[in-house]
């Protein structure tokens, strides 16, 4: 049966980037269509009508939504090749269960720290995202990969969200690295799978945005300004600003 | 087979969701009820990350959150499935099981606040129902066709809890008329048996809730 298999998508979504490895892992080809997420796409409003938002995967004109439902199906589909989940129940209820907690906890947080003006709000914020990123670390313990010693599931759902960790620190004027070297060693050790490193946008392209939404709602501009392109940020901007608000 | 241990607690709706699953798949297990304003060492040793029931213990060890415990019961008891077995109408029972976590939260806010916060929980929850009515049920008897399965058993709080909310609120969400395919499922659901012998008593629910209400809103 013929595959075609249609991603809708936007370039700075962590969630998004999560079908992008995927795919990539399984070596599928598909049809990539970027949404411009401030004038919603026919299709993608048919698609996914219930809560219209990308990523939305397209697999012989039948969609897919929500990114680790993506993920699930992918694996499930192309299981021959590269299995992202495994197979032991028990490993597999592990897997879920902390890829609910990135969900949970780590894009909650991360959001906050850099959508709010600062104060209070930014050092809660800041808090919850750094005590997060260290329960992670102590998952990952010794392993190369949370999948253990191969890449898998929850490597997929958290490694999207190392092009965010630039905009996150600059908001925050903190290191990742100094709270959580092992992380970023694991980053970088994910970043040399080329499913990954072809998958996720330079993370100062998500600066520039960030910066961009900032300037835009009257945030804390200063620490940003040396992200700014000298090139207006339109379409790119339009795809993604709104997109990180309803992504 | 290694023993079944669930931790639970009689007013929570995540815990009957578990109670459910093991009982459609007959899996004998043991119960133990959790004071949730004083949970025991052993719940907290169990499930250190969130420190909530439900948690599944097969085995000696820990399975927390209530859809992944679905998942795990459904992939070692295969047995009476709970999920279809075509993976694209998995895909599709999971996206809903997932809908009624991240919209079902509204649900909850209903009872414990007033003002702009209740306006806008009450128009999440409606527009929640109304996705449920036209793109989820659709003409089915359950969500998952003609049997109970895994997004029936996620959205099973709507079938009890709900009403006590609207009569603690005294509002109506689930009209009958603007909603006759969710009144019809909740018929149904109720009267399945594994369902009608495993619910809280009504009076218990409201009370609790009613008690909790008072105290949220007393507070500054």
């Amino acid at each position: 049966m013929a595959n075609e298999v249609v991603l809708l998508d936007a370039l700075a979504s962590m969630f998004g980037m999560r079908a992008r490895v995927a795919l990539a892992e399984k070596g599928i080809e598909y049809e990539y269509r970027e949404e411009d997420l401030m004038n919603k796409g026919e299709l993608l409003l048919k698609m996914n009508p219930v809560h219209k938002k990308i990523p939305v995967l397209i697999h012989n004109g039948k969609p897919v939504c929500e990114s680790l439902i993506i993920v699930q199906y992918i694996d499930e589909v192309w299981k021959d090749k590269a299995p992202l989940l495994p197979s032991d129940p028990y490993q597999r209820a592990q897997a879920r269960f902390w890829a609910d907690y990135v969900d949970k906890k780590v894009y909650d947080a991360g959001r906050r720290i850099w959508t709010t003006k600062g104060g209070e709000e930014l050092e809660a914020a800041k808090k919850d995202f750094i005590e997060s990123l260290k329960v992670l670390e102590g998952v990952l313990g010794n392993e190369p990969y949370f999948g253990g010693k191969t890449f898998g599931f929850v490597d997929i759902a958290f490694v999207t969200f190392s092009t965010w960790f630039l905009a996150y620190e600059t908001c925050g004027n903190f290191s990742i690295e100094v709270e959580c070297p092992k992380l970023i060693e694991w980053v970088k050790r994910c970043m040399e799978k080329e499913s990954v490193s072809k998958s996720l946008p330079d993370p100062h392209k998500i600066c520039d945005f960030v910066a961009t939404w900032r300037k835009k709602h009257g945030v804390g501009v200063g620490r940003l300004s040396a992200y700014m392109s000298t090139v207006t940020l339109d379409r790119f901007e339009c795809v993604c600003f709104w997109g990180l608000l309803s992504f | 087979m290694e023993e079944v241990k669930l931790f639970g607690a009689w007013p929570s709706p995540y815990s009957y969701r578990v109670v459910w699953a093991l009982k459609l798949k007959g899996i004998p297990y043991e119960y133990i009820e959790e004071d949730l304003s004083n949970k025991s060492s052993l719940l907290l040793q169990y499930n250190p990350v969130h420190k909530k029931i439900p948690v599944l213990v097969h085995g000696g060890k820990p399975i927390c959150e209530s859809m992944v415990i679905l998942e795990y019961i459904e992939q070692t008891w295969p047995e009476n499935p709970l999920l279809p077995s075509n993976t694209y109408d998995r895909a599709v029972a999971r996206f809903w099981a997932k809908f009624a976590e991240d919209k079902g939260l509204a649900i909850w806010k209903l009872y414990r606040t007033t003002g702009e916060e209740f306006e806008k929980a009450m128009k999440e929850s409606l527009e929640m129902l109304r996705n449920l009515e036209e793109h989820a049920l659709r003409e089915k008897k359950f969500f998952s066709g003609e049997r109970i399965g895994i997004v029936d058993i996620a959205f099973g709080w709507i079938a009890h809890w709900l009403g006590v909310i609207e009569d603690l609120i005294g509002v109506k969400l689930l009209e009958a008329d603007s909603f006759p395919r969710l009144h019809a499922w909740i018929k149904n659901f109720k009267e399945e048996t594994i369902i009608k012998e495993n619910l809280p008593d009504r009076g218990k629910v409201f009370a609790r809730l009613k008690r909790l209400r008072e105290m949220r809103l007393a507070s500054p």
